[in-house]
């Protein structure tokens, strides 16, 4: 891929969640795997569903609906588990279903402001309009890395200059 | 100051590594040479070392380094040749001379237009090995104006040289100068020895070849030659090198040669023999990520190992005549062998001799010594013992604490000693040992013990702990609370014994790795710690337990025993649960409790297993549904997320690919019951009175025994009675 199409061309990985379609930058995506045995971590925030072996990696799992305050479901044969590569690390995503590849011109991604989501804007990146529906750019970073959540926040304030401003809550385990 | 410009960082890198482990020899064996006295074969240690340091200094051009390092050469060279008796002056001026050495090797960096080196000054260090030396009979050595007209043979040239005469060679002894207004006089002997080189076997030279390597200035080379050629040969491949004002050659005679006493002098005494040198390269140094990248590798083949030679059993068990399925089970038996083997080679590479941390311990001890005006005989046991590298990282500091500590608080001094009718000289014993898959590490002293009673009075004054508290502490408990944290200001507020500086530091760093340090002490006569750790941080022996729908793994380093207890075999004194073990009375935690808000099944009507582990001086049960099995497993860390998780150290993955969680016992026990004060409800005598009334009301607890074999081995079936079998082993005691 040339610096050009970088900049004019945006490839994601949309999924669903709670009735309404998310991309991620394909780039940050290691891999999508179906679910599978988790294990619990006491203690671990809520959002935390626990940890995974990843060929033979431990990598933590974290449900999205819970992260972002929607209403939890029963996992289903869709359910998939999308593996990203937040900075350092690898952290497991769990979503409703992955729907497809999508490569759309980066002039159709609007800034977030102008749409109202139920997601913190804070972690969106933007919105894509297409013909018939409307696509939120996750800033999955940012959205797993930033906030309330104990643990997850003091080690990234050194990580990242941008998530240094924003204030860190430790969590009540 | 600038240093030659051709050097490369990967050069740099390669020379400061080697010369911080020559540096490390010398502290050690120059330390030791004070005892030991003309001990030939620690002297040919120490002069190689300095040898090797002036050898590589040169070639980077740091004239300082090579410059001082050459005068302990020549130091050294009297002592072991018997001229000059070791002395303290000549310690002390050698051990001076190596702390330059090193602050030297410090200072050493790289840019773009080459290395460069500090100015460190010398003199001080030159003046003192010069008057070291000046106490030999004759004046200062040096390569460059010593001209002698003998030639020292080694053992090892002289069996060569004997062998080529038999073999109808004759030996010429050819003593060739060269201007002494040449500025490449190293080149020129060089060449000298490469011409000769091509018409002969050379046995020896001086200057050697090392030497000449090393770029030490001679305007004169003598070798001895053994060749079919005549003089005229000799000169004709002489002739063709400049700057040669004189060649003499003659038929070599014994009385040129002086026998060397020290045998494989591989320095001094011209050893150029291919031979030892491909001795030598028998090692490699490889960069240890890549080992721990091989590591983790082989860490993820032990894994799917596991998987295959399940899914194989799987297949043989439904297809039992297929035969390609027969010979699937043979090949996975196979690989399940070879991937062991290649797993335990690569713990091996990783494990270093724990000497290589000892090393430094012998000067420092010395230092220190002096510093205090005591009399101590430094002993180290069992310095091979292999440890795995990055324990033997972290050791380096507690150690060097502790054995401070021996050396301040610990040994009296002579006179204080003499009273107490002890021999003047305290003895200090480092030793090291393998115990049961651990490494397990003393430090004693002979000196005046830690009295619990000035511990409780000092941590009461501090505030550590309350007066009430105190008075419930065992002996062996007020020792304990030299480890707390806190304790480190108790001695200078008081000045008393004083053994509290740092304890708290060296438990938490031996707790960081796995592993437990604790203290016995005799008052006025000995104190002893002892610390047992993993032999290395990739690996563990853990005990899995279940709980609610959860494994977690039990460091068996923790574990003393496992027991069972009937319901009625549970007490509660003052809303914590506890069960007696014997005579005593442990606090019992529920993992399901210490991990609360965990929905677990009722284990109420149940029987429930423990798990007893020692914290300090402590015993704590860890209560558990099910004990699962004995296995080694691989340490993986839960990543940035949740490292920071009270209680868990990390995770590990099984055979079966589940995730299981290692608890961090002592964290663990420290939150959930001793909430930062050690006051457990375990240890009071009245307590002790309250929970044998309460039982006395409900019948005998049932302490019930489970058996197990070794590790890997299921847990066997249990019986009723009260015997307790140990499943891990006795710690301490």
């Amino acid at each position: 891929m040339t610096l050009q199409t970088m900049e004019t061309e945006k490839q994601l990985v949309v999924f669903d969640l709670a009735d309404e379609g998310y991309g991620v930058d394909i780039s940050s995506v290691r891999e999508i795997i179906r679910m599978q045995e988790i294990t619990k971590v006491p203690k671990a925030p809520d959002f935390v569903e626990g940890v995974i072996n990843l060929r033979g990696r431990v990598i933590p799992v974290m449900d999205l609906r819970k992260r972002f305050g929607f209403t939890v479901t029963e996992w289903t044969k869709d359910t998939r588990i999308v593996v990203v590569d937040i900075g350092k690390q690898d952290i497991g995503v769990v979503v409703d279903a992955v729907t497809e590849v999508l490569r759309l011109a980066a002039t159709s991604v609007e800034p977030p402001s102008s749409v109202i989501t139920t997601v913190d804007s804070e972690y969106l990146l933007g919105i894509a309009k297409l013909e018939s529906r409307l696509i939120i750019l996750l800033d999955l970073e940012q959205a797993l890395s930033t906030m309330e959540h104990g643990s997850i926040t003091n080690k990234f304030e050194v990580v990242d200059d941008e998530v240094k401003k924003v204030p860190s809550k430790r969590a009540v385990a | 100051m600038e240093l030659s410009s051709d050097i490369t960082s990967e050069d740099l890198d390669v020379l400061l590594q080697e010369a911080e482990e020559q540096l490390q020899l010398l502290d050690e064996a120059i330390a030791q040479m004070e005892q030991a006295g003309n001990d030939s074969q620690l002297l040919q240690e120490i002069f190689r070392a300095a040898h090797a340091i002036k050898g590589s200094s040169a070639m980077i051009g740091y004239a300082q380094m090579t410059e001082l390092a050459h005068v302990m050469e020549s130091l050294l060279d009297k002592v072991s040749k018997g001229t000059l008796a070791v002395s303290t002056p000549i310690v002390d001026a050698l051990l001076h001379s190596v702390d330059l050495l090193r602050e030297m090797k410090d200072s050493l960096t790289i840019s773009p237009d080459g290395g460069h080196g500090a100015d460190v000054d010398i003199s001080r260090a030159m003046a003192e090995l010069q008057a070291a030396l000046a106490e030999g009979e004759t004046g200062p050595q040096s390569p460059s104006k010593e001209h002698t007209d003998k030639i020292t043979l080694s053992g090892d040239e002289d069996t060569r040289l004997l062998e080529a005469l038999e073999a109808g060679q004759r030996a010429v002894f050819i003593d060739v100068s060269i201007n002494e207004d040449s500025s490449w006089a190293v080149v020129r002997c060089f060449q000298v020895l490469n011409e000769l080189s091509q018409i002969g076997e050379l046995i020896a030279s001086k200057p050697t070849q090392q030497e000449i390597e090393a770029e030490t200035i001679s305007h004169r080379i003598q070798i001895v030659l053994t060749s079919q050629a005549g003089e005229p040969d000799i000169r004709g491949a002489l002739d063709d090198i400049d700057d040669i004002s004189g060649i003499d050659i003659r038929p070599f005679e014994s009385e040129d040669s002086v026998r060397s006493d020290h045998v494989r002098d591989g320095g001094a005494s011209g050893d150029a023999s291919p031979r030892k040198g491909s001795q030598q390269s028998q090692t490699l140094r490889v960069d240890v990520e890549r080992l721990d990248y091989l590591m983790n590798t082989i860490g993820e083949l032990v894994i799917d190992r596991t998987r295959i030679q399940q899914i194989s059993r799987l297949l043989e068990s439904k297809y039992r005549d297929e035969e390609l399925v027969q010979a699937l089970g043979e090949t996975s038996a196979h690989v399940v062998k070879v991937v062991d083997e290649l797993q335990q080679e690569i713990m091996k590479v990783r494990m270093l001799p724990i000497g290589t941390v000892f090393n430094g311990f012998p000067r420092m001890i010395r230092d220190l010594a002096q510093k205090f005006d005591k009399k101590v005989d430094f002993v180290v046991e069992g310095q091979d013992t292999e440890v795995g590298r990055t324990i033997v990282e972290c050791l380096r500091d507690p150690l060097m604490h502790l054995l401070r500590n021996s050396v301040d608080h610990g040994i009296e001094s002579p006179a204080v000693r003499k009273k107490a009718g002890k021999p003047e000289t305290g003895t200090i014993t480092l030793s090291a040992f393998h115990d049961q898959g651990h490494i397990v590490i003393t430090v004693q002293d002979d000196g005046g013990g830690i009295d619990p009673e000035i511990v409780r009075g000092a941590a009461i004054k501090k505030g550590i702990i309350s007066a009430e508290v105190a008075s419930r502490l065992s002996d062996a408990e007020s020792i304990d609370l030299i480890f707390m944290p806190g304790a480190s200001t108790v001695e200078k507020a008081t000045d008393i014994s004083g053994r509290g500086v740092g304890m708290d530091v060296v438990k938490t760093n031996i707790e960081a790795i796995n592993g437990f340090v604790h203290a016995d002490t005799v008052v006025g006569q000995s104190t002893k710690f002892t610390m047992r750790l993993p032999l290395t941080l990739a690996t563990l022996q853990a005990l899995l337990v279940s709980s609610g729908q959860t494994t977690y793994a039990v460091p068996v380093i923790h574990v003393l025993e496992t027991v069972r207890v009937a319901p009625e075999g549970i007490s509660t004194i003052e809303g914590n649960e506890v069960i007696r073990l014997r005579e005593n009375v442990v606090p019992l935690l529920r993992l399901n409790n210490a991990f609360r808000g965990y929905v677990t099944k009722d284990t109420q009507s149940d029987w429930t297993y423990v798990v007893v582990v020692r914290i300090g001086e402590r015993l704590v049960g860890l209560g558990v549904d099910a004990l699962v099995e004995l296995q080694g497993i691989m340490i993986k860390s839960l990543g940035q997320f949740m490292d920071d998780i009270k209680g868990i150290a990390g995770a590990s993955i099984m055979g079966d690919g589940r995730v299981v969680l290692i608890l961090d016992v002592p964290t663990l026990v420290h939150t959930s019951i001793m909430k930062g004060s050690i006051d457990l409800p375990a240890v009071s005598p009245e307590l002790e009175e309250k929970i044998r009334g309460a039982q006395n009301g409900t019948g005998n607890s049932q302490a019930s025994s489970l058996t197990s074999g070794g590790s890997g081995e299921e847990f066997g079936s249990e019986s009723s009675d009260t015997e307790l079998v140990l499943v891990g082993e006795t710690v301490g005691d």
